[in-house]
């Protein structure tokens, strides 16, 4: 029979051994074996993310890591908190996390971080900053750039209105809360409505969008925010048979939102360069691991890197550069490395 | 309309009206019920939107084709939910039906290319409906057969059809449907009403007969009121359910058709909280959420109420945090006013 005293200090020997392991440090054998890092993302069903992904995915076969891809296909943080938990027990060696939340997340990332597994943030930046550093679009910058085709779609008057995603998202009111002082201060006579939310779903964006046509005879311009917010937008300012009166602006560049800028339907969409944001981020943890070879506390930062922007219009919607700026449905057609 | 409210009570419950009901004057029995009071309601918060909207805008007929644009899938997927919550089953996972049948049907729409819209067209509205069929069946023999209560069947069958709707997506929006499907039907108005909401208001009209005049109705109610007594009349149980669950989700499958047209490309994040969306219009309109008791007519009022809501608020341009507050303030009054002037209401049972 096994004493219990013996039973414990083979537990508590087991124990020891497993431990480092468990750290998910790439510890001496990461040499041999490829790194593991895990790209936690949601609504994975949005070409956006599906852009990032394919970026990612060219990265890590550039640099022969192996890269884990999952998330929820909604835009649920708490799935996507869940998600990140769950993904951390498999002990990967990196993390990268695209968070729906800004404030949500900081639990879980400062332990990973402790616990010597790098965590980068892509799309969103975590208050506080708790990741090594994040990958960004400048929302700010690329809704302010939007001042100017505002002006000139409106003349300066009239009334637009702003269709936006979720609340509690800096990554979706960027888009606009810088943008509106800017209007305020450059076309004052121009009235702007407090932002509606749709929550992804066209159907509500339409709903949405056809209210404020009824209730604003004025409206001479919607803003969408983003993809489903803009489908629907459209097909409302269509309904109401006002298409050459009200004009329709968005951010990023979905496959429905690159239909409605060849039919004419969108006069102008910031794209922003996901597949660029999804090679960048694998290639910063690759660095950060083969920099710290014996692992220990990741130190956090808040420092932000920037990927490229680009305004499309249906007047060069069929060149070149706008494109490389389309997001993508599959991965298939993905181009190849961009950095 | 209303008279498409049908009560069958095998047991006295005081929140219903008594064993003679029936004999009351049709006119007041029109007057009483639920589904009465909801579009008077409907009538009341119109008139209000229309004279704070600048320049009464939220009565011109613009708008009432926006309200009814709006309505359709709604209506559509409200009306199925009666049926079902009526014969005492619910289906979570219309939403996600919804989405299936819009997706497969717009896989097959494209993938026939731009020179044959019409044959394109026909087999999508088919297919929309075939696979809303599917799903629905499969959520009937879930139920039946392996006799998993309807919540927690359809509840797994929600993320089911969502996740194969993804997989046959490929993970994103389907684009390239012709843009006449858009132009000639999914925001097209016929005499000023768009052809969606026609269709959505003649589907719920053919089910009001159906329901009406023939026995189905009857023993839909039967079903939810008391199953062991329908199963010893000889009621054939299983196989009824296994067909309304199928009918309600053709209901779905049309939606999705709908919704197709309307926005010429699918919606994958966008369709969660239909389900959810039709069981409340269903319920405020005067079905029991336990069985028994169905209110076609107040699937319509109730319906409406959520659109005007949700359109009146912003076309009167209250900012959207107090638009949530003034949502839910609305429909707890809506239901506890019509809960007050029941015999065996709340009032009644105050002064008892």
């Amino acid at each position: 029979m096994v004493r219990p005293k013996t039973l414990a200090a083979a537990i508590a020997a087991l124990a020891a051994a497993a431990i480092p392991a468990m750290s998910g440090v790439a510890s001496a054998n990461a040499a041999t074996t490829p790194y593991k890092i895990t790209f936690v993302s949601a609504l994975v069903n949005d070409s956006y993310f599906v852009t990032i992904k394919c970026g990612a995915e060219v990265e890590a076969k550039k640099l022969g890591v192996d890269l884990t891809w999952t998330g929820p296909t909604s835009n649920s943080a708490a799935q996507e908190i869940q998600t990140v938990t769950e993904e951390s027990l498999t002990n990967p060696d990196g993390m990268i996390i695209a968070p729906f939340s800004n404030t949500g997340f900081s639990g879980v990332v400062s332990e990973l971080m402790k616990k010597g597994v790098p965590v980068v943030a892509s799309g969103e930046k975590l208050t506080p900053p708790d990741a090594l550093t994040t990958f960004i679009t400048d929302f700010k910058v690329g809704g302010n750039s939007l001042a100017s085709t505002v002006t000139k779609l409106t003349g300066g008057t009239g009334t637009m209105a702003i269709v936006a995603d979720t609340t509690g998202n800096t990554t979706d009111s960027d888009r606009f809360t810088g943008l509106i002082p800017i209007l305020h201060k450059e076309d004052p006579n121009l009235t702007i409505l407090s932002p509606q939310y749709a929550n992804n779903s066209s159907a509500t964006a339409a709903t949405v969008t056809s209210a404020l046509i009824t209730g604003n005879p004025d409206l001479k311009l919607v803003y969408a925010s983003t993809g489903p917010e803009a489908v629907g937008a459209a097909s409302a300012i269509a309904a109401a048979g006002d298409t050459s009166k009200i004009k329709l602006i968005s951010f990023d560049s979905s496959p429905p939102q690159i239909t409605l800028l060849k039919e004419g339907k969108l006069a102008a969409s910031i794209a922003q360069s996901p597949f660029e944001d999804g090679e960048l981020t694998v290639k910063k943890v690759y660095e950060y691991l083969k920099a710290h070879p014996n692992g220990g506390p990741v130190k956090a930062s808040s420092s932000v890197n920037y990927t490229p922007q680009y305004e499309l219009t249906p007047a060069d919607i069929h060149g070149k550069k706008a494109l490389s700026y389309e997001y993508l449905t599959s991965c298939k057609n993905a181009p190849k490395s961009t950095v | 309309m209303n008279e498409a409210t049908q009560t069958v009570e095998t047991a006295p419950a005081p929140s219903n009206p008594p064993a003679n009901a029936l004999a009351i004057h049709p006119l007041r029995r029109i007057l009483n019920s639920t589904a009465t009071w909801v579009f008077g309601i409907d009538i009341i918060l119109m008139l209000v939107f229309g004279v704070i909207s600048p320049d009464g805008a939220f009565l011109t007929s613009q708008s009432f084709q926006a309200l009814g644009l709006d309505a359709a899938e709604a209506l559509l997927l409200a009306t199925g939910i009666a049926l079902l919550l009526g014969a005492g089953e619910i289906d979570l996972s219309l939403g996600s039906n919804l989405l299936l049948s819009s997706v497969v049907g717009a896989k097959l729409i494209v993938s026939f290319g731009a020179g044959s819209t019409g044959t394109a067209t026909i087999l999508g509205v088919l297919v929309c409906l075939a696979v809303g069929a599917t799903v629905g069946v499969v959520n009937g023999l879930i139920v039946t057969r392996l006799r998993v209560a309807s919540l927690i069947a359809t509840l797994a069958t929600l993320g089911i059809a969502s996740g194969i709707a993804n997989i046959v997506a490929g993970g994103s929006d389907i684009t390239g449907l012709p843009q006449v499907l858009q132009t000639d039907f999914g925001i097209k108005t016929e005499l000023g009403i768009p052809l969606p909401a026609f269709v959505a208001f003649a589907v719920w009209l053919i089910t009001i007969l159906l329901f009406k005049s023939t026995r189905y109705g009857m023993r839909l109610l039967a079903l939810g009121s008391n199953r062991g007594a329908a199963q010893r009349s000889g009621l054939r149980v299983d196989l009824h359910l296994v067909l309304l669950f199928g009918l309600v989700g053709t209901f779905a499958g049309l939606a999705g058709f709908i919704d197709l047209t309307r926005f010429a490309t699918t919606n994958l994040a966008g369709h969660t909280n239909d389900g959810l969306a039709a069981i409340t219009a269903a319920v405020i309109g005067g079905t029991s959420l336990f069985g028994g008791r169905v209110s076609l007519a107040g699937v319509l009022s109730g319906t409406m109420l959520a659109v005007i809501l949700q359109d009146g608020l912003i076309v009167i341009g209250l900012s959207p945090f107090y638009q949530l507050i003034a949502i839910g303030v609305v429909l707890v009054a809506a239901v506890s006013l019509d809960q007050h002037r029941r015999p065996g209401g709340l009032r009644s049972r105050l002064l008892r």
